[in-house]
């Protein structure tokens, strides 16, 4: 580690800005001992688990999102390849959002399904379960090591201290964190966090466009940098299809087919059909046209957030000496990680340069919020799996409640240590959007065509379940490492694009197979997982019919769908 | 908001307890004494009381920053961003506290008495 980079920080923040991150943490702190306390019983209301408004329930979804992935990732990946990475949100968001609203939710809620595990045990039975659990338990750790390794990077930034040592203060912090009980108030947390990402995320835009002459004095800028040979071509920066930069294809036809079916489809429904940190979120609603409604209503901000993070990362490539230095194909030293800039430094960077302390320190606590909460859930969903679905269910069976949750204790200590190697993982990864994008192709493509088939075809067997699943990740994992160490060569993120739509393909084919070939659940077992043998009362709310049309799930699904086209024509 | 939604259950591990019905929560102590009709508001700790303060206290601070302290206008070319954030925050803090006002959320008695474990245990 350079003795130099160490020795003076990324950022300078005056005591302005730690009053301000302690302000949030006061808060988020009070609130956490309120609802444990059970001081109030409005609190208690709130958090009963069915009795938020739609608004709330949709910020929350959003907010449980908006963590590292999309802070940092997205402002990378603006910097790196420019507007393509709009995809992630009119492409691989929106659509799938709106299809958990309008198709899927109502079978959740009506279902009562809790978890991803839970629904493979009572819809194919052990095997699954085993497969599912062990899979989910590992993506939730490798998760957890991206949120840790971000937020160990912005203490160095802070701090100047050496990354390991950040990493294992952030990893201490995460702990009583979760130990403090700021997570029973998890949705409070994240709809508060929602408003001070926004509040920091905002000016920062709009300062650095005011810098570069606003939009046209940007395209102009970024114009002249490609031409000098900085980063992918103009075109490619600025306008958001065919998107080559992105999917690393060459032919504009494959990038849109690549982008279409491996993000819009298989990546982007996986990811938010089948990812319960969210969809728990919409469980907390009030009635079941709340929960529709809970996804629908969250499009609409995530339709805007790219301009709060992928214009500040295309900014940073112009405006931050060291980002335009390496996206020319320099190799500045410094950074979050002490050994050299990477894009994931972008945002960073770019709030040193343009932000005055004050709204410095509301930015810096907007992202630590952001990292925490991210990291809190990932453990929090690996203790639950891990103490009840594989301990209580494989290990050891029969204790008391006691037993069970001193285990939870244990493992979160446990996966936080584990986080910290699993962060050196992602420290590897230039561009974490790209390491990400790889974990949810092995582990969510695999779950999102096994629950799918499984919803929809009532003739899946049980084999079927698991078999498909284990294909489908190995047949991932494949072609990563074909990618990686053999014959193809898929720069961007490609490569995890047709690793997804691989595994998705051969997880239908093989379930389909497997289950031609052996006995099916008798019908009667399948009511309430299987769409065909769920009776529709189970399925709508019959008052939603009453309401006036900004209150109902598809007129306002359809606005949505009608915003995100308009916005693919006008980018 | 709708009141007659058949209650489901928590969003706990309640494998083993998912027979007990929706009245067999922890806390559901309600105490006595409420104002009658069954019907009350969630007063200071609704959430958008929460987002209000918080983002009206954030904007004082901002503003006073602006005020009095350096605008460091060579990374803002020119613009004093404490200030103009300052004022925004604490316009918007105000909105958030006037919606509550307005609009208050009100807790149904039964509804309160649920059970509170939504989330997984805390570790």
């Amino acid at each position: 580690m350079n003795a130099v980079v160490t020795a003076d920080t990324l950022i300078d923040a005056a005591p302005i800005d730690y009053l301000i991150l302690a302000i949030y943490f006061a808060f988020v702190l009070a609130i956490g001992f309120v609802a444990r306390r059970g001081v109030s019983d409005s609190i208690d209301f709130f958090l009963s688990g069915r009795s938020l408004p739609a608004w709330v329930t949709g910020l929350a979804f959003i907010s449980a999102n908006l963590g590292a992935v999309e802070i940092m990732g997205m402002s990378a990946n603006g910097a790196q390849i420019g507007l393509a990475t709009v995809h992630y949100f009119w492409v691989g968001a929106i659509p799938a959002m709106l299809f958990l609203g309008v198709v899927m939710m109502p079978f959740y809620y009506g279902s009562k399904v809790r978890s991803v595990p839970e629904f493979m045990l009572r819809r194919f039975g052990r095997g699954a379960h085993l497969v599912n659990a062990l899979s989910f338990a590992v993506a939730q750790l490798l998760i957890a090591g991206v949120n840790l390794f971000l937020l160990g990077s912005i203490v160095h930034a802070l701090l100047g201290w050496p990354l390991w040592v950040a990493l294992i203060v952030a990893a201490a912090i995460v702990l009583s964190y979760i130990t403090l009980g700021g997570l029973s108030a998890a949705i409070y947390n994240e709809v508060l966090q929602f408003f001070v990402i926004v509040a920091s995320l905002l000016p920062l835009t709009l300062l650095g466009l005011h810098r570069v002459g606003w939009w046209s004095g940007l395209e102009e800028r970024i114009t002249a940098a490609a031409n000098a040979g900085a980063g992918p071509r103009a075109t490619q920066q600025l306008e958001s299809w065919p998107g080559q930069a992105l999917s690393g294809f060459d032919s504009p036809v494959l990038s849109v087919i690549g982008i279409v079916f491996g993000l819009g489809f298989v990546l982007s429904f996986g990811y938010w059909t089948t990812n319960f940190v969210e969809v728990q979120r919409a469980m907390a609603s009030d009635s079941i046209s709340s929960a529709r409604k809970t996804p629908i209503i969250g499009a609409f901000p995530k339709m805007f957030i790219p301009f709060l993070t992928i214009v500040p990362g295309m900014l940073a490539g112009i405006l931050v000496v060291e980002i335009a230095d390496l996206k020319a194909g320099g190799s500045p030293p410094g950074g979050s990680s002490g050994e050299g800039v990477t894009y994931n430094d972008s945002l960073l960077l770019l709030m040193r340069d343009l932000l005055p302390n004050g709204l410095l320190g509301l930015a810096i606590t907007g992202l630590l919020a952001a990292f925490m909460a991210g990291m809190a859930a990932n453990i929090s969903a690996f203790n639950t799996v891990f103490s009840y679905d594989l301990w209580q269910d494989y290990v050891v069976r029969d204790r008391d409640d006691h037993y069970y949750l001193r285990v939870g204790r244990v493992a979160t200590v446990a996966a936080t240590v584990i986080a910290i190697f699993t962060a050196s993982i992602a420290g590897n990864f230039s561009n974490v959007m790209t390491y990400l994008q790889t974990l949810f192709g092995f582990f969510n493509a695999p779950l999102f065509a096994t629950f799918i088939l499984g919803m929809f075809w009532r003739r899946m067997t049980p084999a079927a379940g698991w078999i498909g699943l284990v294909a489908g990740t190995a047949s991932a994992v494949a072609v990563w490492a074909a990618n990686e160490f053999g014959p193809l060569d898929l720069p961007g993120q490609g490569a995890a694009f047709l690793a997804a739509s691989t595994a998705f393909v051969v997880d239908v084919v093989v379930s389909v197979a497997v289950s031609m070939v052996s006995r099916p659940k008798p019908a009667t077992e399948l009511v309430g997982l299987v769409y065909s043998e769920t009776p529709a009362e189970l399925r709508t709310d019959p008052l939603e019919a009453g309401y006036p049309w900004y209150r109902r799930t598809v007129p306002l699904a359809l606005v949505a769908a009608v915003l995100v086209v308009a916005l693919n024509v006008t980018f | 908001m709708s009141t007659s939604q058949p209650p489901h259950e928590s969003a706990g591990r309640s494998r083993a307890q998912s027979a007990a019905g929706p009245a067999a929560g922890p806390s559901s102590a309600v105490p006595a004494g409420r104002p009658s009709g069954g019907r009350r508001t969630a007063g200071a700790l609704d959430i958008r009381n929460l987002i209000g303060l918080l983002l009206a206290v954030y904007g004082v601070i901002l503003t006073a920053a602006g005020l009095f302290g350096d605008p460091e206008t060579d990374k803002t070319a020119g613009v004093n961003a404490n200030l103009w954030g300052g004022v925004v925050l604490v316009l918007a803090g105000l909105v958030f506290m006037a919606w509550a006002r307005l609009r208050p959320v009100v807790v149904p008695q039964d509804l309160a008495a649920g059970p509170r474990e939504q989330l997984p245990p805390a570790g």
